[in-house]
């Protein structure tokens, strides 16, 4: 995250934490990168609170990245720090919250992403819940665990293809044979009304 | 045999081929308890769809026995019959299984008396006692003749067990007092597949009946040349 100091070339960076957890908001750390600068005009007010947010942050970014510290000393602004207007100002937590607002508005927006609706997991009017989220019962066993894994599907296809296919053998084979009986029927009749 | 019999016997092997394949990769919406163990509902159904057919298709050619005896439409009833009665324990081994797996899961239960389920059984002894019946009678004009009369009578309790009859009680299947009916539990995507399975079954059911009776017209002739043949032993 970076913030504006009184000096414009100078810039308090924050560096996210990124250990986050599987599944986790992972997107609000990058989402606060993206955050805009507050206007110049209230860059001392902003140093003030970054100097006194800076010992945490120096304190969590140290454990992960040890150029969070070289950031953060390159941000002290000796201006700011003996200017005596300086006051803590309460908008300057506003605007990271609403950064990070931003960043969850980020997220919805890929949450509804078109390619997200042709997906398997799209929601339909029929849908009721897997019953990986809660089934009542007994843990499956033996037969029904086999039943019940979803991705046994193509299994399961194959196996009904070769019956199926045995079937169609099955079916095939005896209409030749019925056809043989037929045609041989046929010319015992026809011969033996010669004869008669 | 017809000419256009090999083509129409390509196109339903096909047909049903792709109906199977359909029913197993085409999406199903996402149900509770039942996973994919939905797409059961393309071939537990249309068996029994298939039966009921089977079974009409058999009082059919019974009523014709009484109308015009002869051995043509005995042959024709009884072998609808015995296909109809395939198709339904079918329909019935893939409800068990579907059951076993969905309804009664975590348990040791395989059937639980389900009225539905019950009547589809009842069904099937109803049509297992024509064929004890047919079985007990070696005359043959006698037996097409009190064959057919039971087969009528017997198709008469089909629309009773199978439709009237679960509907009035309680039951684990749709359609069921207090139950959603099928059509509001079903996906469009699902109908995609499940009525040209119910087709393509059917016409499986006419292609394995078309066989069984050719077989039974060549046995018929066997029988004729065989007790030609004794006849002209004898004298």
């Amino acid at each position: 995250m970076t913030m504006a100091s009184s000096n414009p070339d100078v810039r308090i960076v924050w560096h996210p934490v990124v250990d986050a957890e599987p599944g986790g908001d992972a997107s609000a750390t990058q989402g606060a990168a993206v955050a805009g600068n507050p206007p110049a005009n209230q860059a001392a007010t902003i140093d003030q609170a970054a100097t006194i947010d800076q010992a945490a942050a120096i304190d969590q970014d140290a454990a992960i990245d040890p150029n969070a510290a070289i950031d953060h000393d390159a941000a002290i602004d000796q201006d700011a720090a003996i200017d005596p207007n300086a006051v803590i100002d309460p908008n300057a937590a506003i605007d990271q919250n609403a950064a990070i607002d931003q960043a969850a508005a980020i997220d919805q927006d890929a949450a509804i992403d078109p390619n997200a609706v042709r997906d398997s997991t799209a929601v339909t009017p029929y849908d009721s819940v897997w019953a990986q989220t809660g089934v009542p019962g007994q843990q499956s066993t033996g037969i029904e665990r086999q039943l019940l894994k979803e991705d046994k599907l193509y299994t399961v296809l194959a196996v009904v293809l070769i019956i199926w296919f045995g079937i169609v053998l099955f079916i095939l084979r005896t209409d030749r044979k019925l056809q043989r009986l037929e045609r041989r029927v046929d010319n015992r009749s026809t011969s033996s009304s010669r004869d008669d | 045999m017809n000419r256009s019999y090999p083509y129409l016997r390509t196109a339903i092997l096909m047909w049903v081929t792709a109906v199977i394949v359909g029913a197993f990769l085409l999406r199903i919406p996402k149900m509770s308890i039942l996973e994919h163990t939905a797409r059961n509902l393309y071939f537990h159904v249309p068996m029994w769809f298939t039966m009921m057919a089977g079974m009409a298709l058999s009082a059919f050619h019974a009523v014709g026995v009484l109308a015009r005896p002869g051995r043509e439409h005995d042959l024709r009833s009884a072998t609808a019959a015995q296909t109809a009665m395939l198709f339904g324990v079918l329909g019935m081994v893939t409800g068990i299984v579907w059951a076993r797996v969905t309804w009664y899961q975590g348990t040791d239960i395989w059937w639980n008396f389900d009225p539905r389920q019950t009547f589809a059984a009842m069904s099937l002894l109803v049509y297992a006692a024509y064929f004890v019946l047919r079985s007990q009678i070696d005359d043959i004009e006698q037996r097409a003749r009190i064959c057919a009369v039971y087969n009528v009578f017997a198709f008469t309790t089909v629309p009773f067990l199978l439709y009237i009859l679960p509907r009035q009680v309680t039951s684990l299947h749709p359609g069921a007092e207090g139950n959603p009916a099928f059509s509001d539990i079903t996906d469009p995507r699902m109908r995609l597949v499940f009525y040209p399975a119910v087709i393509g079954f059917i016409a499986l059911f006419w292609l394995l009946y078309n066989q069984r009776v050719r077989l039974g017209r060549l046995l018929a002739a066997a029988d004729r040349t065989s007790s030609e043949h004794d006849r002209s032993l004898a004298s």
